[in-house]
């Protein structure tokens, strides 16, 4: 099965959505202002949560939007059932990988030795005339010509030993091999609710205003808007997403204001009209007292 | 604000490039540096070749001595850089792990939080359920949980996300409790009446216990230990507070020991039988009440004996161990020669008690009879309300208005407070160490970084963790109220909550309302 190949792959795993490769979560981000959320290890700082790594978890709306405008597609992995010639291959691959390495690593040897070859001749040179410097002291009668011998040596002389094949370096993938798995293009069903539908009408009308979305959880809110990219820019509003015609009770009206307030943001309540518009409302709390 | 401008622009492009390339970078290692592992689908588990240095310590599990590993400590490890995972003799990359690990077993939720912790450093395991209960733990007996528990593996590995298995998750939690308790049970009779005898409000068992160690001491090696336990009697009596006043008495009151042993241990045997009682009826395991008996053996009389040398009859041989042979019928046993060695500690330790009681003397006098440690303490408590009476103040207690807290009351900081409180702050539940397990149970027993930690007795943890999605709702105040007092060890509860790949914590825990002490 072909794809399209410029289009991005998001990944279906267990009902959420994830992107794998590194060049589609920066073209997402940079071109299309979708941010998603990295949820793995850094390969190179492991031990912290401040920066986090591949994969990248988008939200259904972001999946949604992508799809619509034609810029990805969802798949699923289906294992391939595993044949000989695929395990055989694995193996040729390694074998072909060792002796890659092994190359590699004496070519990088022999470079270091060169590098270093006058500090070898010296330390020979030195080694040689303690030796002799012993055996005349023993009574021997050494020329004094032996000691201003010069030492001929080339690169080749200096025995490299060859690569261990426990210590040759292996991977551990991010991604999928495409050749022991296939892709398979999934049907996306978001959004099927009611609140799910008023959530991404909202998503995708803030989305085409140029805003940045994240989730809103953090706030207490359904998304973050931010008026730039998130790395550098602050967000100004929260937008919660309320039916029209739901009522909204007096407490909720103040936890909502106060809580907006405390994080210095505006909250937006969001909603879609009797004439299918969408409506904004801003919530802030005034403080006449 | 975004300005648009050109320098900002460039910014912002700097920085995705530098985002892209460290998100780029492989994961590589020496292939000898990496554990190796295989998943199978069946199991849903890895089973490792050898065990990392690195991690066995506080990760995965043996049965029928394979080691394994569950998947998302794997998919950490594979992470971590650490493990490489095997299937079907290919190696898996960390997205066919997403695939395969994440099921029925694993939610992508319980991995996050769980990556989440670990990344932070914190010691993470599935929750083992309710390991030990207030008792034991206050006297230490949950320490004493050994080979059994590992045996059994690992109790949780199929139950552990589906709400729906809880019925049969709590029927193999029981049954690790009461392997748990069976155990502690097997090792009372191992450390005996000791260990029961640390709780200091039982001071009686204290003394008789002592006592009843230096007399099957005393034949084996002699008076030296004896003295040695003594000694633990004396420490035992000072840790309580009251109790330097009482060392005085501290002679009188062992005396009369012997007629109450008896009982004593009558009663030590209904304290063990309060904490065992649940799981013996499950376990049908008897508590045997103890073989000895006390009424027939001669314990050297400590108190009676006031010179320094204090003879010691020989005991019946069926007391002591097959091996031993007492030569003599008697031994002569000086006190001076092996209580406090050094001379000037014992000069010290005479002028304190100088200091202490000699002015005190007319106090005590008047209830040095009293036979044991609660006699002595209704004793103390009559001679206060004696002396302290209303009629020092008499100004004060004269009129309807009189004043909160009466003098003879006034014991401690603690009683003081007792008597100004109003309103009872209790709003918490009874604790009941018989409480049923509630309807839902922590995920994960999450420990701080420590040296000591040891997966098969991994101790009371530093907090559990409910994991929960963004659009479930918590389990109820009830539930969570039902946790607390199932667990009853103030361990707090957080709650984890997963929106799309960010993990936020939030801790509920019970607490009452603080009472202001101020000293002085």
């Amino acid at each position: 099965m072909s794809f399209d190949r410029g289009k991005t792959t998001i990944t279906l795993i267990n009902g959420q959505c994830f992107v794998w490769n590194s060049k589609q979560a920066r073209f997402l981000r940079e071109e299309l202002r979708i941010v998603g959320t990295l949820c793995g290890s850094l390969p190179r700082a492991p031990m912290q949560n401040t920066h986090l790594g591949l994969p990248l978890q988008l939200m259904p709306e972001e999946v949604t939007l992508l799809l619509e405008k034609g810029l990805a597609e969802v798949v699923e992995n289906t294992e391939d059932v595993i044949t000989e010639e695929m395990k055989l291959e694995y193996k040729n691959k390694e074998k072909k990988s060792y002796k890659r390495q092994v190359e590699l690593y004496t070519r990088e040897r022999q470079e270091e030795i060169k590098r270093k070859l006058p500090q070898i001749i010296a330390g020979k040179k030195a080694k040689r005339n303690k030796v002799l410097d012993e055996r005349r002291k023993n009574g021997e009668i050494i020329d004094d010509s032996e000691f201003e011998k010069e030492i001929e040596m080339t690169v080749e002389d200096v025995g490299i030993p060859t690569l261990q094949e426990a210590s040759m370096l292996m991977e551990i993938p991010l991604a999928c091999d495409p050749s022991t798995t296939t892709p398979v293009l999934v049907k996306w069903t978001y959004p099927k609710s009611d609140k799910e539908v008023l959530r991404y009408r909202v998503f995708r009308d803030l989305w085409d205003k140029g805003h940045y979305l994240t989730s809103g959880s953090k706030f207490g809110g359904d998304f973050i808007a931010y008026p730039g990219d998130p790395s550098r820019f602050h967000s100004l509003f929260i937008v919660v997403c309320k039916p029209h015609s739901a009522s909204i009770s007096g407490i909720e009206l103040i936890t909502m204001g106060r809580l907006g307030t405390n994080v210095k943001k505006t909250i937006v309540l969001s909603s879609v009209d009797e004439n299918d518009k969408l409506c904004y409302t801003s919530l802030q709390w005034t403080g006449i007292s | 604000m975004p300005d648009g401008s050109w320098i900002q622009g460039k910014q912002i492009e700097k920085f995705h490039e530098e985002r892209e390339k460290v998100l780029a970078e492989p994961r590589v290692q020496k292939k000898c540096d990496y554990v190796h592992g295989l998943w199978t689908n069946e199991s849903r588990l890895v089973e490792i070749e050898h065990e990392g240095k690195s991690f066995w310590k506080n990760m995965g599990f043996t049965r029928n001595g394979r080691k394994f590993l569950h998947p998302e400590e794997a998919l950490f490890l594979m992470e971590m850089n650490v493990l490489q995972v095997w299937y079907n003799f290919l190696p898996m990359s960390i997205e066919g792990a997403y695939c395969r690990f994440l099921g029925p077993t694993l939610t992508l939720e319980f991995h996050q939080v769980y990556a989440h912790l670990r990344r932070m450093g914190y010691v993470v395991i599935r929750h083992r359920g309710k390991l030990a209960s207030r008792y034991e733990r206050e006297i230490g007996l949950d320490k004493y949980q050994k080979k059994k528990e590992r045996q059994l593996g690992d109790p949780m590995t199929s139950s552990l996300l589906t709400k729906k298995n809880s019925i049969e998750e709590l029927a193999q939690m029981e049954g690790l409790e009461n392997c748990v308790t069976d155990k502690m049970c097997e090792h009372e009779k191992v450390a005996g009446e000791e260990i029961v005898a640390s709780e200091n409000s039982q001071i009686k068992m204290d003394c008789a216990a002592s006592i009843e160690k230096a007399h099957s001491q005393e034949t084996e090696i002699g008076g030296n230990e004896e003295m040695g336990s003594s000694l633990i009697l004396q420490s035992h009596m000072n840790s309580i507070k009251d109790s330097a006043e009482c060392l005085n008495d501290n002679v009188t009151s062992l005396s009369p020991v012997d007629d109450n042993i008896l009982t004593t241990f009558k009663h030590s045997d209904a304290t063990n039988s309060a904490f065992s009682s649940e799981s013996r009826n499950a376990s049908g395991f008897q508590y045997k009440s103890s073989a000895w008996d006390f009424r027939k053996i001669a314990f050297p009389n400590f108190g009676a004996e006031c010179g320094d040398v204090i003879k010691i009859q020989r005991s019946e041989s069926n007391l002591t161990p097959g091996h031993v042979v007492c030569e003599l019928d008697c031994y002569d046993f000086n006190r001076m020669a092996h209580i406090n060695k050094k001379k000037d500690k014992k000069k010290d330790l005479e002028r304190d008690r100088k200091l202490k009681f000699s002015n005190n003397n007319s106090r005590f006098s008047s209830y040095q009879n009293s036979r044991n440690w609660s006699e002595y303490k209704v004793c103390l408590y009559n001679w206060r309300s004696n002396n302290w009476r209303q009629d020092q103040f008499p100004h004060l207690f004269a009129d309807g208005l009189q004043p909160l807290v009466r003098p003879e009351l006034a014991t401690s900081t603690e009683a003081i407070l007792q008597q100004l409180q109003v309103i009872k702050s209790s709003t918490k539940p009874p604790r009941n160490s018989k409480a049923d397990p509630p309807a839902v149970l922590p995920h994960f027993d999450v420990y701080s970084p420590n040296k000591k930690f040891k997966k098969t007795n991994p101790g009371t943890p530093d907090f559990r963790v409910i994991v929960m999605r963004c659009d479930e709702s918590p389990p109820d105040l009830k539930t969570i109220s039902d946790i607390d007092v199932y667990f009853d060890d103030d361990v707090p509860l957080h709650c984890a909550v997963v929106d799309a790949g960010t993990v936020m914590f939030n801790t509920l825990s019970f607490f009452t309302l603080p009472t202001e002490v101020s000293l002085g």
